[in-house]
């Protein structure tokens, strides 16, 4: 049996545009997810208000402790039976934006909690009004602590756009799927889709690694 | 809502819950097994084999699950090795997870301080004698909290082999929507059974970073 690449190459164009795809489904989601995580973080870390304290707390629990393509059937397939129809691109915006907001709300609140008490004690015996304390002094120094963890986690909202080929969703994997269904190539599609992919990790998580040690690393930090 | 469905396609759904127990299991065991391994050799002395090993690993920590499950279930075919769906997807669960849990191992090992190895030399451990007896009992500490985790992430995934037709918990509940309907009870039903497994799983892991911490 010999291997013919000749495929995926003069496909070249289509699987791209498909991993073009893929990005933005998974920049959208992400920043989508940080807005929602960071409501799901502040309503989390306030006790006092107890119902919302409860709401979020339990919405993140039961997020995190199912599967993600469970999720995804949820909206796309058990939502249809209220009345609520959604397209397949729109329902996988929002289940994956579901499902990533409460990673991301665990990881905002422990970048938020990992902060020394004497932090927020020194700012406000300074005279530094709540906000000023958050802009000045805590925000800084958790964004740096929460960035590696917050760009594995744009790595794994990568790897689960894929997911969405099964909506039909025309993201990379969608892509090499129809592919195969024209041409019948399947080990060399799918050996060069995942070598693409992981182009798209291996670029990402360089660059992520560049900024945190060119611009966020602070080896003088007090804990 | 309908929740009659449920207990009237029970033996299915608990069918599929087995399925999804026993890829689990499966993939736990061969992967640890598989990761260890790999996380020894990979901080070990035998330098030709770093290459190929951090390769692997690469590879399958850098691209998703569902793309694996495709290229091996649908690759091996192709080129004329028969395969079955259990055999594909376990496969692909033990690279994968292994790939992962080398990873959190490598990082267990290489936290141990240096003087625990230099000391072991100096008493003549051999190099076996001196991973089981000596680092990995203290690895294990360091990596049993991200270790449990992985184990919950990989549970959950174990639901994306119902795409190549695997009958785990999620595929026997499309059958059950095809037959008949009602998605949503069916699809929230499967939630809470994951929720059951993992709920445990993700408590036990909060309570043991808390206490590493408070050491």
């Amino acid at each position: 049996m010999l291997l013919d690449w000749s495929t995926p190459i003069r496909n070249w164009n289509y699987l791209l545009g498909g991993a073009v795809m893929t990005l933005w489904l998974t920049i959208l989601v992400f920043f989508l997810s940080f807005l929602l995580g960071v409501i799901l973080a502040v309503c989390r870390m306030n006790k006092q208000v107890y119902p919302l304290y409860l709401i979020s707390t339990t919405y993140v629990e039961l997020i995190r402790n199912t599967p993600a393509l469970v999720q995804i059937f949820l909206i796309y397939f058990g939502l249809p039976q209220f009345g609520i129809h959604f397209s397949p691109i729109e329902a996988g915006i929002i289940a994956l934006t579901v499902n990533n907001s409460a990673y991301m709300a665990e990881i905002i609140r422990a970048g938020i909690q990992s902060i020394h008490k004497g932090q927020w004690e020194a700012s406000r015996s300074i005279g530094l009004t709540y906000m000023q304390m958050f802009r000045y002094v805590i925000f800084p120094q958790a964004f740096k602590r929460t960035f590696p963890i917050a760009g594995n986690q744009f790595i794994m909202v990568i790897f689960n756009t894929s997911l969405l080929a099964i909506l039909d969703v025309k993201e990379l994997t969608d892509r090499a799927l129809i592919l195969n269904g024209q041409t019948f190539r399947t080990l060399e599609i799918f050996v060069f889709v995942t070598g693409i992919y992981y182009v798209l990790y291996f670029i990402i998580s360089t660059l992520f690694n560049w900024t945190n040690r060119r611009w966020l690393l602070n080896k003088h930090e007090t804990r | 809502m309908d929740w009659s469905v449920i207990y009237e396609y029970r033996h299915l759904l608990w069918s599929g819950f087995m399925v999804t127990c026993k890829l689990s299991v499966t993939a736990i065991l061969l992967g640890t097994l598989t990761g260890i391994v790999i996380s020894m050799a990979a901080t070990g002395r035998l330098k030709w084999l770093k290459a190929p090993l951090a390769a692997y690993v690469q590879l399958f920590r850098g691209s998703p699950l569902l793309i694996q499950l495709f290229m091996f279930y649908f690759g091996l075919s192709y080129i004329g090795i028969n395969i079955d769906v259990f055999e594909a997807t376990a496969l692909v669960f033990t690279l994968y997870s292994g790939a992962y849990i080398a990873e959190i191992f490598r990082a267990g090992i290489e936290s141990v301080p240096k003087g625990q190895f230099e000391a072991a030399k100096a008493l003549g451990f051999s190099y076996t004698l001196l991973m089981f007896k000596i680092i990995l009992p203290q690895t294990l500490k360091i990596a049993l909290p991200p270790l449990i985790g992985f184990y919950i992430t990989l549970i959950k995934d174990t639901s994306i082999a119902s795409v190549v037709g695997y009958a785990e918990l999620l595929n026997q509940g499309k059958a059950i929507m095809n037959i008949a309907g009602k998605p949503f009870e069916i699809l929230l039903s499967i939630s809470l059974v994951y929720f059951i497994i993992c709920y445990p799983l993700s408590l036990f892991v909060t309570w043991m970073e808390r206490r590493i911490y408070i050491k």
